[in-house]
């Protein structure tokens, strides 16, 4: 149902949630310039007082849109799905930001504790402790082959 | 069968399938995630102390940013969910526009990280 007031609605709505994401540039200096309301951009990021306008007109603009009982002129085929959105493309990214820290923070410290175990004041500890189980490994390998050696020869 | 991939989106990044809200949205996500990875990878070692080897809050600031963009994900997948999927985009034309929209969404949400990375490094 196309009326004019169910367009508007959600073209208010929309505008609304577009508004509620443009934080820190337009809207700051908009609400300066017009209302006075004093935005530090020193503490924009924290301040509840610069959230919570956000938050409302987020609300705001999902309400409208959630109101607005417009249909789209060019109704698709198929329903649409997650994996029509363009959403999953920032999904990925953020999917691969995750991954990049872990593998390069995991690179990071191996490399910090390689130096540390080798080559700072506790290679005199670390140093036989790693020659000691390293010897005993080896010496458990040959008696466990040597055991499933035995184990061959007595099947056969 | 429909390929999933992020590398594959043609079909996903349609023009019939963007809005202005939408590409507002993914600027903001895309610049959480890219400060977010920056400051995790970064932070911990420039925060660090003089006898430090690792700053945890440092890491937490880049966390913290990590932790905004997929709550603006979220709400773009309420947004698909809820309001995309039953109205449509009104006027695809405006994309062009709502790019430049994005971009400006970028930035300011660039801002917002930083300052929040400054908030729990330094003030918290």
């Amino acid at each position: 149902m196309n009326t004019k007031l169910n367009t508007l609605l959600l073209l208010l709505g929309k505008a609304f949630i577009a508004i509620s994401f443009l934080c820190s540039i337009p809207l700051a200096f908009i609400l300066h310039l017009f209302v006075g309301y004093n935005v530090s951009m020193a503490t924009c990021g924290t301040s509840l007082g610069y959230w919570l306008p956000l938050l409302g007109s987020l609300t705001l603009g999902f309400m409208l849109c959630v109101l607005s009982k417009h249909t789209p002129k060019h109704i698709p085929e198929e329903p649409l799905d997650i994996e029509h959105s363009p959403l999953t493309v920032t999904g990925g990214i953020i999917t691969l930001g995750v991954v990049l820290i872990i593998v390069i923070l995991a690179l990071i410290f191996f490399i910090i504790g390689i130096y540390y175990a080798f080559f700072s004041e506790y290679m005199p500890i670390v140093l036989p402790i790693c020659v000691g189980v390293g010897i005993v490994s080896y010496l458990l390998y040959i008696g466990w082959k040597c055991y499933h050696q035995f184990d061959n020869e007595s099947e056969e | 069968m429909r390929k999933t991939s992020v590398f594959s989106k043609g079909e996903a990044l349609s023009i019939t399938h963007l809005d202005i809200p939408l590409l507002v949205i993914m600027g903001a996500v895309v610049s959480f995630a890219i400060s977010g990875v920056f400051s995790s990878i970064m932070g911990p070692f420039i925060e660090a102390g003089e006898n430090e080897l690792f700053s945890f809050r440092g890491l937490l600031a880049g966390l913290s940013n990590i932790g905004l963009g997929i709550g603006a994900h979220t709400i773009g997948w309420l947004y698909w969910r809820f309001i995309f999927c039953r109205h449509g985009s009104i006027a695809p034309r405006w994309n062009g526009f709502g790019l430049l929209l994005g971009i400006m969404s970028l930035l300011s949400a660039l801002i917002l990280g930083a300052n929040l990375c400054f908030y729990i490094v330094y003030e918290h």
